[in-house]
């Protein structure tokens, strides 16, 4: 229990802070006299670093324990934030705000979590622990964006950063709550870390597994860029979705909805196969993205839309980190649950870059809103045929 | 269909509807906080920047 609320506690932080970066782009720009792209490479950055460290972080967490790496993680997003504050130097912005930040946030979400879980928790009850989790960490990103806007509103953006500092800096006692005592690194005739790796990356149902986070990192990321510029678009032939009540209320109702979706994915999961949870989550956003497009645009089909996406939205984390932990075991879990956000990441620059490409190119999002449907049917497909059990491994000389 | 809402196979007692009505409740509380203007003319500002507007 104390794994699991202490875990909660971190990634509701470490998720939750980095949600409203966003909320900073106009103070910070306008008051250091910016444009908009230096603080849009910084937070670019932050996640290229993030997806790239987060092997890395979790096979360092698998081989010293993550409670160092926690640490180290906790004191560099703190650092990151404050160092954010206090320099008006791009170069130094986007080492602070990029580099520390995407490190911190490799050393202290998802995967380093789940790999303690995973140590501690019972294999039956493992998927339901990760639901809880990742629905703190969604809660932690409901939370954090209007009590962030309240801060950047009370007390100006530089100071707000500080106390997000502050306030991230509480992950180093967290970290120390979740010390595993009884974690010991690889004993002689254990397998190595570049074993496991490459068994896994050898292994069909782990690459079907980085195919599908591919296609969620695509769509979710796709969907928070250019939700609000297609209604934006959209408001010249439908009025009523323009103005600011409207895409708001989009954003405060996936974050709702997605709390609820990603609990009741780790429930599910003990009771149903997930593969077959994971195919119907991709098939579902396929097919409520197709009814959106069909559908005339009004309020209404937008907040239906918002609340149907917000179930689906990150349920997929849970689901896909346990079937990890079923095929290849628990002792590099961390450092495999990395390499399949690795690609999770791959598939959200994908949907950021190429959501703004095509739209520069054809002038309309249909197209990329087709590949955001055409990818969630091949990610339902992928899904079908991994097989959930432990791999049997031959006897380690 | 029912006991699949719940932590666990077991029946929800008092302390688990409790539970679920604190979540519910603490939800509503933190999505109201969007309603508050200056949240949404911040949060509308950071998707209009993400376009350029």
């Amino acid at each position: 229990m104390q794994v699991l609320i202490f875990g909660s506690l971190m990634v509701t932080l470490s998720m939750g802070i980095r949600h409203g970066f966003g909320l900073f782009n106009l103070p910070i720009t306008s008051a250091n006299g910016w444009g908009r792209e230096t603080y849009a490479l910084a937070i670019a950055l932050q996640n290229l670093v993030w997806g790239f460290a987060q092997p890395v972080a979790g096979a360092l967490a698998d081989r010293y324990g993550p409670f160092k790496i926690m640490v180290i993680g906790g004191f560099l997003y703190g650092l990151g934030l404050i160092g954010m504050a206090l320099t008006s130097d791009p170069f130094l912005f986007n080492l602070a705000g990029g580099l520390a930040i995407g490190i911190g946030l490799a050393a202290t979400t998802y995967s380093v979590v789940y790999g303690i879980l995973g140590r501690n928790v019972s294999p039956e009850k493992r998927v339901w622990a990760m639901g809880i989790t990742a629905a703190a960490g969604s809660f932690g990103q409901f939370l954090m964006m209007p009590l962030e806007q309240g801060l950047i509103s009370n007390f100006g953006a530089n100071e707000a950063l500080i106390y997000l500092g502050l306030l991230a800096s509480l992950m180093i006692p967290l970290a120390f709550c979740l010390r595993e005592t009884g974690f010991t690194a690889n004993q002689a005739g254990d397998q190595t870390i570049r074993q496991a790796l490459s068994e896994a990356m050898g292994n069909r149902n782990f690459r079907f597994l980085m195919m599908g986070y591919f296609v969620c990192g695509f769509q979710v990321v796709f969907i928070t860029l250019h939700l609000a510029p297609y209604l934006k678009d959209m408001s010249l032939k439908y009025p009523e979705i323009n103005g600011a009540t409207v895409a708001t209320t989009a954003l405060a109702l996936i974050g709702l909805f997605n709390v609820i979706g990603t609990y009741y994915a780790g429930v599910l999961g003990q009771r149903f196969p997930k593969r077959f949870l994971l195919s119907g989550i991709y098939i579902s956003r396929s097919v409520a993205i197709t009814l959106f497009l069909l559908f005339p645009l009004s309020a209404t089909t937008t907040y239906v839309f918002a609340a149907v996406m917000g179930v689906l939205w990150l349920s997929t984390i849970p689901l896909t980190n346990a079937i990890v932990a079923q095929i290849f075991g628990v002792k590099y879990l961390t450092m495999l649950s990395g390499v399949v956000f690795f690609s999770h990441q791959l598939g959200s620059f994908c949907g950021a870059y190429f959501g703004g490409y095509l739209y520069d190119l054809t002038g309309s999002y249909q197209i990329v809103w087709g590949i955001a449907i055409a990818l969630g049917v091949f990610a339902c497909l992928i899904n079908l045929p991994i097989r959930e059990e432990p791999l049997v491994r031959p006897a380690m000389a | 269909m029912s006991k699949y809402l719940f932590l666990s196979h077991a029946s929800p007692s008092w302390k688990k509807r409790f539970g679920y009505v604190i979540a519910v409740v603490v939800l509503a509380l933190v999505f109201a906080l969007y309603s508050i203007p200056e949240v949404v003319i911040g949060l509308a500002n950071q998707a209009w920047a993400l376009c350029g507007w």
